[in-house]
């Protein structure tokens, strides 16, 4: 038996290894994965696939400069979608539903428009609400040099955005 | 792609079986051409010795040829543009300047076909033939050329002019008699040392050609110009048969001295070739077919030439042979199809079974979408 | 301010008293100076005498006036705390909740364009209709998603503010700056080119983004109806031959595209200013125009032609043969040679020129 194994090992060191782990080769993008108790939420935009845009969910932006005639000014407006959402993500911190996730941004003309879901479920304060979205929007269209509207809505809590649980 | 082809009925060969069997629209090609009414839509033959002398085997499309050599006859179908052109021969008379004829159609519609049914017709009725097999040869061929001698400026082509001669003395065989008859008119002086005295047969410039390359150019356009003498002085009737004419006003691909691409009208035998187009004898018949192999680029996949005269001819071309009468070829009918299916049939050419059901040969007809060509290429391959 | 309110609340609390009556009576925390001395008159005197004899000392307690920690301790370990709920510093806010929007508007009293009336994303609360958007597996089992809190609803462009009652009230707003359409071009639309007969079109580009401008909006195209010029015969050739491929033979119109200066209006001048130079220059007569032979004729006329004189030739030549030739249909087959010539060549024409071939020849 010994001497067997022996051999074994040699050869084993003689030939080259190769090792592919089949189960990390495979696209984990925008697939949340599962929780026991099923406690993990997902709103609709998380519960389709990636593959599912376009089919099932359409965009979180809309605008024209991913269209031909558009490559100059494409990369602009792709830096100022990042620059909102980051800048909604910091300034409500704890109003927001899924890490900021439920934030669509359209643009119409020059304006640039800023809609989806904040939650209120641990602070309403209206009248700081109404100051901070002044802010914002001042701020941003002073940033941007475009006009920024803000037409977020409020929900309860994330429950009500939930699609289902898994 | 010769979808009508000639039948050649050999009777000593296949008497009884054959004839119960062949559809009783069948004709002799001896009858058919000595009556005055062709009736179309029957298939028509040719012997094989007179196809032999006709050098039918050259002048044919290919596919038809070989099938003459499979089938062992040259069977066509006689379709309403050979009838056109019998009747326009007809009216042929020594007052009448000769008839310009011009046979267009599309790709595989049967021009080449009907052209050589022609020149049988008037092999039957003794006419004397001058048949170019394809005026794209003499433009686009060539594979030596000369500075001619006679008209500086004009270039022979010594290989092309001889196999005029060669094949003119093969195909008028039938009249060499009455041609050794016919005299020149003045003294040819080919070169320094060679020349054919007045009042010699022309057959002697053909022999004098053949023999002397670098002369034959210029008895091509002799033996044309005694021709044109003769059949004005109704001695005898000329039919010219030029396939591929337009090519006579197309591109070429010989080069001058300056590298420069020479025009169709510095070619000797072009120029001769025009001449007997042109409209200034009489007692003839000149028939030409519009090809458009001359316009079509291999290369040019979008763009699609017109197969119509005027197109193909260019304006100069059509002005010159202005005016012709044009005789187009189509598609079939399917009461041909069905003949030529009868004959195929008969002779065993369809091999399937599913070829010789009903539907097959329903089949074969809308799969060729009654095109000559395409039909006969799907029977041969069924 | 509520928070006032909360101070006065706490002050009239009963167990602060209970406290002082427990540590030292009613008078506790008034000063013992008062209690001992009695009235205030008898402070004035003792206040020479800064201690009397006989006195203890009085210490001063000053008592907090909340639970003392060894209080606080005690309830808590018994489980006696009064556990004293904080009202949410938002509570007003969420008292002020009202219905949603939907519920508590009125058909008759308001109008949906008042209250949408601009685009806008889609609100729930707002628009009064049970709409769901999602896609579900089984749709039977389970409805699609509802509307409060459908980010779908809110991505997708929505129309509300174009209802037809808007769109109306748009138009009449609108329409007392507009003139109506000629009823004469209605009935007749033929007439357009005469009434009207240069056209000039330029476009206009909007963008999304923070620039306006876009540089095709300062192509100019001019169409102009050359019929309406009234050009004489040689003029006319001499417009065509001048505007080369920018004159539509079929159609009669001129078009010229121009983009060579800045602005529009520029544009607009230049397309302008070559239509008076073409215009004026077609009708100049110049001396070398005489030397015009006939293969520099636009079109292939019959008449001069060599296929004429050929046919009258032929014509002549087969009816001494005997052939039944047909003289008059020589002039029906110029016609038929002119447009076979100078328009595109069909099989069809090619057909019809066989036809008047034969018929005319005899054959």
């Amino acid at each position: 038996m010994l001497r067997s194994l022996q051999h074994v090992e040699s050869h084993i060191n003689q030939c080259r290894q190769i090792s592919t782990t089949s189960t990390l080769l495979k696209n984990r993008a925008g697939k949340t994965k599962s929780t026991s108790n099923r406690t993990q939420l997902l709103t609709y935009e998380m519960a389709q696939k990636p593959h599912h845009i376009g089919v099932r969910k359409s965009w979180l932006t809309w605008h024209s400069q991913n269209l031909e005639e558009f490559r100059q000014s494409q990369p602009l407006v792709v830096a100022q979608d990042e620059v909102v959402r980051r800048f909604i993500r910091g300034f409500f911190p704890q109003n927001l539903v899924v890490s900021g996730n439920e934030i669509v941004i359209k643009r119409r003309g020059n304006v640039l428009i800023v809609a989806g879901f904040l939650q209120y479920s641990r602070r309403l304060d209206i009248r700081r609400i109404y100051w901070m979205f002044g802010f914002a929007e001042e701020f941003l269209s002073i940033l941007l040099k475009q006009p920024v509207k803000l037409e977020l809505s409020f929900v309860e809590s994330e429950e009500t955005v939930a699609y289902n649980y898994i | 792609m010769k979808p009508c082809g000639r039948l050649v009925f050999q009777v000593a060969r296949r008497m009884g079986a054959c004839e119960q069997k062949i559809s009783s629209c069948r004709q002799f090609s001896s009858e058919a051409t000595a009556h005055d009414s062709i009736k179309v839509g029957t298939l028509c033959e040719m012997e094989l010795a007179v196809a032999k002398q006709l050098n039918m085997k050259s002048h044919l499309p290919a596919p038809l040829s070989k099938q003459m050599d499979t089938l062992g006859e040259i069977v066509t179908l006689i379709r309403e543009p050979i009838a056109e052109i019998a009747s326009c021969m007809r009216v042929v008379d020594k007052n009448l300047p000769n008839l310009r004829l011009v046979l267009w159609g599309a790709f595989g519609t049967g021009k080449t076909v009907t052209l050589n049914q022609a020149v049988h017709h008037a092999y039957s009725n003794k006419w004397a033939i001058v048949h170019l097999r394809s005026a794209m040869e003499l433009t686009r061929r060539v594979k030596e050329i000369e500075m001619s001698s006679f008209v500086s400026g004009r270039i022979n082509d010594p290989s092309n002019a001889v196999a005029i001669l060669q094949n003119f003395k093969q195909q008028n065989q039938h009249i060499w008699k009455i041609l050794g008859e016919l005299l020149t008119e003045k003294d040819y002086e080919w070169s320094k040392s060679e020349r054919t005295l007045k009042s010699k047969p022309i057959t002697e410039i053909i022999e004098m050609g053949i023999s002397a390359p670098f002369l034959a150019s210029d008895c091509v356009g002799a033996l044309f110009r005694e021709l044109r003498r003769h059949a004005k002085d109704d001695k005898l009737r000329v039919l010219v048969a030029i396939d591929d004419a337009n090519s006579l006003w197309g591109k070429t691909l010989v080069k001058r001295a300056d590298r420069t691409y020479a025009p169709p009208s510095d070619l000797t035998l072009v120029v001769h070739f025009r001449r007997m187009i042109s409209n200034d004898w009489t007692n003839g018949c000149v028939l030409m077919v519009a090809d458009k192999k001359e316009v079509a680029d291999a290369r040019d996949e979008l763009g699609v030439s017109r197969h119509t005269p005027l197109e193909l001819f260019g304006e100069e071309g059509f002005e010159f042979v202005e005016p012709f009468v044009p005789i187009e070829t189509t598609n079939y009918t399917e009461s041909e199809t069905d003949a030529l299916y009868n004959y195929y049939v008969n002779k065993n050419w369809l091999a399937s079974k599913a070829a010789r059901s009903e539907e097959g040969r329903k089949q074969l007809m809308h799969l060729s979408a009654f095109n000559p060509y395409y039909y006969e290429r799907l029977c041969a391959f069924n | 301010m509520h928070r006032l309110t909360h101070i006065g609340a706490r002050s009239k609390s009963t167990l602060a008293d209970k406290l002082r009556n427990a540590v030292g009576g009613a008078d506790y925390g008034k000063s013992k100076q008062a209690m001992v001395s009695g009235s205030l008159a008898a402070k004035d005197e003792n206040l020479k005498l800064p201690y009397s004899q006989g006195e203890d000392f009085r210490e001063l307690y000053v008592m907090p006036k909340r639970k003392l920690r060894g209080q606080t301790q005690l309830e808590q370990a018994t489980g006696r705390a009064e556990i004293k709920t904080r009202s949410r510093f938002d509570l007003m806010d969420r008292l002020a909740e009202r219905p949603p929007r939907s519920e508590e508007m009125d058909p008759e009293k308001q109008k949906w364009t008042d209250i949408w009336p601009a685009a806008r994303t889609f609100s729930a609360s707002v628009v009064p209709l049970p709409v769901r958007m999602g896609s579900r597996p089984n749709v039977e089992k389970r409805a699609p998603f509802k509307k409060e809190g459908n980010l779908e609803l809110v991505k997708i462009p929505n129309f509300l503010h174009l209802t037809p009652v808007a769109i109306q009230q748009h138009c009449e707003a609108i329409k007392k700056f507009c003139t109506p359409f000629p009823p004469e071009l209605l009935s007749d639309a033929s007439l357009t080119p005469s009434v009207l007969p240069i056209s000039v079109q330029y476009s206009t580009y909007i963008h999304q983004g923070t620039n306006i401008r876009d540089i095709r909006s300062r192509v100019i195209t001019m169409i102009v109806d050359v019929a309406s010029l009234k050009l004489s015969e040689n003029a006319l050739e001499k417009l065509v031959r001048l505007a080369g491929k920018r004159y539509n033979q079929e159609t009669g119109k001129l078009t010229i595209i121009t983009d060579r200066c800045h602005t529009r209006k520029q544009n607009q001048d230049y397309a302008h200013y070559l239509l008076t130079v073409l215009y004026h220059e077609a009708n100049k007569q110049e001396a070398w125009a005489e030397l015009k032979e006939r293969s520099d004729n636009l079109r292939v006329e019959f008449d001069g032609s060599t296929t004429k004189s050929k046919l009258e030739d032929l014509i002549e030549k087969a009816k001494s043969a005997g052939l039944k030739t047909d003289e008059k249909a020589l002039a029906e087959f110029g016609e038929m040679w002119k447009t076979y010539r100078n328009t595109e060549e069909t099989a069809e024409k090619t057909r019809e020129y066989g036809r008047q071939m034969k018929k005319m020849l005899g054959i």
